[in-house]
């Protein structure tokens, strides 16, 4: 059992393409084929996960297999501890994602699930590939079901923002794709292995690395997003349906986190270096943005989306302080973040089809209408403001302690930032759960998607009292790229 | 040992078979038979010798890689066509037949050889071939005025090349591409280039020679269209890639920079301009128009990967357009109507057309895993490796603002709750199968393609 990884890859590929085949015969049965091929894509990676030796931040269970030869480019797979964690977040969110869909998506079934189980192979793919090509096919292959999934299933405004989204981003990754042709023109040795070309980088010179790092910057900013690169993100998410919010919050955002960890701070450091004091300030500034701006929305789902923002700022505030405890913290934060955004947009969507509106304004009382989806909504916004105990504060303790002895200014801002944070949630929580009730419950029976957030509920708590569960897989990969 | 020429001599006996056999059957199939297998034919002969990697060099005709991939490249263009235009024809199936295989003969002679006179005699038997078959539906206003603006400015280009070739031969006195490259042009140098220029500008409709494109491509009957954007089209770049790097070295400074700026303006251009179209098969002749642009990209960085990127580009554009006309034909022929706002509901009604329509247009717009990518990448690695990053920023930026309107056709297949009509036939079926495969076989960089480009590109410095 070799081929672990290209199985990871290729059992949702092709279990796309069954999907849609059965679908063709019982359109009610592509949702129950969707969720085995999901299920069994989690139990191989269970097993990846024996195979997978903790101790070891360097790639491993490598596997290589001839491609381009001509171009010096080949199909080369790893694991190590960054890649681990992100494949384990993906395929655990796009289990909730066909829960959060079971009931939810009634049209076009038959292409959906396919769609969903393509998405879930990309980001795969996107993790686990150790060739610049072949990553990048996969890093743009996941755009083409995420805007299928924004247009077809989204709300009113869906064909605007699919558009966006998919122009966007698709630039984005274009300038990524410059930067990726400048380190291999660049490389003596022809050829496109991370691996290899992460030696070779360290040599350049850092004015060099910093022009390489402009397109790296734009690539990432784009996906994370960053302030001002942000403006696709609440369109897309309000108009996305919650499945599809669940993803692109969950684990989209995280291929710019990866970038900034795999292609910046590994293949670049001289130049996270030098623009270390910017990336601060860009970050810090997120964090502020991100925060007075959700104060102001109107929408409980785009003012989930910008503390998507603000959450994600926090990563890159990590990174860029280039300590231990920073990058570990970051990498805490991005899977935390998954978890807490893809519960916090999946409850939103409960509350708006139980209750029929979104607006901060009219939920007022929701606490007598539906006590369980309010109960939800205030642990996953507890969980979001950084309470502790829950896997948001480890995150953003850590990111503090390591930045703070970087610079010490910039993390009491920081800090100063959470308040914010803490103040728009509580306020939302405030507005919505107390006063008087004007809404009418429509009762629902929501079993389905309550038991398919369970698991998320658990792995916040949990890795907010035992972050050690998860710091095993991350410390030793960042101690190693750290050393360097 | 004349094995080389067989698949020349069999698109010659194919066409002349033909029109001998209509004189006694008057036949719907036979035409089509025979062209398509005779196509097949000349195409797996081009494969053997490909394998068996001998070449032919003498009298006027030069048989080596890089004729072979473009060769084979027209007529993958011109099966694509043969395959579906029976759906469109109501007479004269034997003479369009014969007519399209000549214009194939043409467009491959104009690519197997190192002579100028017989790159002109290929490149007007092509398009004379063309001309009529442009026309072909002649009672409809607009097929006959496509056809007139093409005779015109076709007539023009061909004036304007032919003068430049003789102003070479003035200076030089030969015609060999070979011994072209070792003698000095002299005073005339300048004159003679900017004449081939512009005389092949015309025919690749490079921005500012291209305005005879849309309304060709419009009034042409479809598959026609098709035939002209994947493989006429490609013939003037064929004989670009030969005449400049190999005969004009000495002058690449001069001409290098001359295709960057057409390059920026042909890409920016046709997608401004494709940007507003109504109709889809407009939209496409202005998206081919800026497809050029990239393989301009190619010329204007002139290194031998820059070249090979122009030639999968050639490849990739080839198959994207072509089958993109193609599949556009057949949804036409049953809503009857080329605007895009009626392509609602298509994603529902045909999945596979809309399938296949979707991919080709993905692939045009330089998304993975599909062909268009590959090209672009290599075409972008080529301009970045010569220090002309400015020229790759602009492709990438055109290439996001041609998803623009490329997302604007699927948005209109798949995302509008609508009941329409169609029912597509086989032919086009089959169509959209071999786009999906190629497209993906390509995208995917099925090794042995991207090493034959790079050998082609290397028969020509």
């Amino acid at each position: 059992m070799n081929q672990l990884l290209s199985l990871l890859i290729l059992i949702p590929l092709v279990g796309g393409v069954i999907t849609y085949l059965v679908g063709r015969f019982n359109k009610e049965a592509t949702k129950y084929s969707a969720l085995s091929i999901s299920i069994i894509t989690g139990i191989l990676f269970l097993l990846t996960l024996t195979k997978f030796n903790i101790k070891i931040g360097k790639y491993q269970l490598v596997e290589e297999y001839s491609w381009l030869n001509s171009i010096g480019s080949q199909i080369l797979l790893g694991i190590d501890g960054l890649s681990a964690t992100l494949v384990g977040l993906t395929i655990l969110l796009t289990i909730v994602a066909i829960g959060m869909s079971w009931k939810k998506i009634k049209k076009k079934k038959k292409s959906y699930y396919p769609l969903l189980l393509l998405l879930e192979a990309g980001l795969i793919g996107v993790f686990l590939s150790l060739d610049f090509i072949i990553f990048f096919i996969f890093w743009e292959i996941t755009l083409i079901p995420m805007f299928f999934i924004i247009a077809i299933w989204g709300g009113e405004r869906r064909l605007y923002a699919s558009i966006k989204f998919f122009i966007y981003t698709h630039l984005s990754s274009l300038f990524l794709l410059i930067s990726i042709i400048a380190i291999y023109l660049h490389s003596p040795i022809q050829t496109f292995s991370i691996p290899v070309l992460t030696e070779i980088t360290q040599t350049f010179s850092p004015q060099l690395q910093l022009m390489i790092f402009i397109g790296v910057f734009i690539g990432f900013a784009v996906k994370m997003p960053i302030v001002p690169f942000h403006t696709w993100l609440p369109d897309a998410h309000v108009e996305a349906p919650t499945p599809g919010s669940v993803m692109l919050a969950g684990v989209l955002l995280k291929m710019g986190g990866y970038v900034l960890i795999r292609v910046g701070y590994m293949m670049l450091p001289s130049a996270i270096d030098l623009a270390m004091p910017i990336l601060a300030i860009i970050s810090i500034v997120t964090m502020f943005y991100a925060g007075f701006v959700a104060m102001g929305q109107e929408d409980l789902k785009s003012l989930i989306a910008y503390s998507s923002v603000g959450h994600m700022g926090i990563v890159l505030f990590g990174v860029a302080s280039m300590t231990v405890y920073g990058i570990a913290g970051g990498i805490y934060q991005m899977i935390s973040h998954g978890l807490i955004s893809a519960l916090l947009f999946s409850i939103c969507g409960m509350i708006k089809k139980d209750v029929g509106t979104r607006k901060i304004s009219k939920l007022s009382g929701l606490a007598k209408e539906t006590p369980t989806l309010t109960g939800i909504l205030v642990f996953g916004s507890f969980a979001g403001l950084g309470l502790p105990s829950l896997s948001g504060f480890i995150a953003e303790l850590t990111v503090f302690i390591g930045a703070f002895s970087t610079w010490e200014i910039y993390t009491i801002l920081a800090i100063i930032s959470l308040i914010v944070t803490a103040s728009y949630f509580i306020w939302m929580l405030q507005r919505t759960i107390f006063g008087e009730s004007q809404l009418n419950s429509k009762e629902i029976n929501w079993k389905i998607e309550i038991t398919s957030l369970i698991p998320l509920i658990i792995l916040i708590i949990i890795f907010g009292v035992y972050p050690d569960l998860l710091f095993d897989y991350i410390n030793p990969f960042v101690k190693l790229i750290t050393s360097i | 040992m004349y094995f080389e020429l067989t698949p020349y001599l069999i698109m010659l006996i194919v066409p002349l078979t033909v029109v001998a056999i209509d004189l006694v059957i008057n036949s719907k199939r036979i035409p089509y038979l025979l062209t398509i297998i005779g196509i097949l034919i000349s195409i797996s002969l081009f494969l053997d010798i490909l394998l068996s990697g001998t070449s032919f060099n003498k009298y006027m005709i030069s048989v080596n890689k890089f004729s072979i991939y473009l060769s084979i490249i027209f007529l993958i263009g011109g099966i694509l066509t043969a395959t579906v235009s029976n759906e469109f024809l109501e007479s004269a199936h034997a003479e369009f037949y014969s007519l399209l295989s000549f214009s194939l003969l043409g467009m491959m002679l104009a690519v197997s050889t190192k002579n100028l006179i017989m790159i002109y005699i290929g490149m007007e038997l092509a398009s004379l071939s063309l001309i009529p078959l442009v026309s072909f539906f002649k009672k409809k206003e607009k097929s006959t005025e496509a056809a007139l603006k093409y005779l015109i400015l076709n007539g023009i280009s061909s004036a304007l090349f032919i003068y430049g070739i003789s102003l070479f031969y003035v200076s030089t006195s030969t015609t060999n591409l070979i011994q072209l490259s070792k003698i000095s042009l002299g005073p005339l140098s300048l004159p003679a280039l900017a004449f081939v220029v512009v005389g092949i500008g015309f025919k690749i409709s490079a921005v500012p020679f291209h305005f005879w494109a849309p309304d060709t491509f419009e009034g042409a009957p479809t598959p026609i269209t098709s035939f002209l954007s994947s493989s006429s089209k490609k013939m003037g770049f064929g004989v670009a890639l030969l005449i400049f790097p190999m005969a004009l070295a000495s002058y690449q400074a001069n001409w290098t920079t001359v295709f960057a700026i057409l390059a920026v303006g042909t890409m920016t251009l046709g997608n401004i301009a494709a940007i507003k179209q109504e109709n889809i098969k407009r939209m496409l002749a202005y998206s081919s128009i800026s497809q050029s642009g990239y393989i301009l990209i190619g010329l204007a960085v002139a290194t031998k990967i820059g070249l090979a990127g122009s030639l999968i580009q050639i490849l990739a554009h080839n198959l994207g357009s072509g089958a993109a006309f193609i599949l556009i034909g057949g949804i036409a022929l049953t809503i009857n109507t080329e605007l895009i706002e009626e392509f609602k509901g298509l994603g529902k009604s045909s999945p596979l057309i809309a399938l296949a329509l979707t991919i080709c247009l993905l692939s045009l717009g330089g998304i993975p895993p599909f062909a268009g990518f590959l090209s672009k990448f290599i075409l972008f690695l080529s301009a970045i490796e010569e220090n002309m990053l400015w020229l790759a920023v602009i492709g990438i930026i055109n290439s996001a603002i041609s998803i623009y309107y490329y997302a604007n056709v699927i948005k209109n297949m798949y995302f509008y709750d609508k009941q329409i009509k169609s029912e597509i036939s086989r032919p086009f079926k089959i169509i959209a199968v071999f786009a999906i495969l190629s497209l993906i076989a390509v995208g995917l960089g099925y090794d042995p393609i991207l090493e034959l480009a790079i050998e082609a590109a290397n028969t020509l410095t």
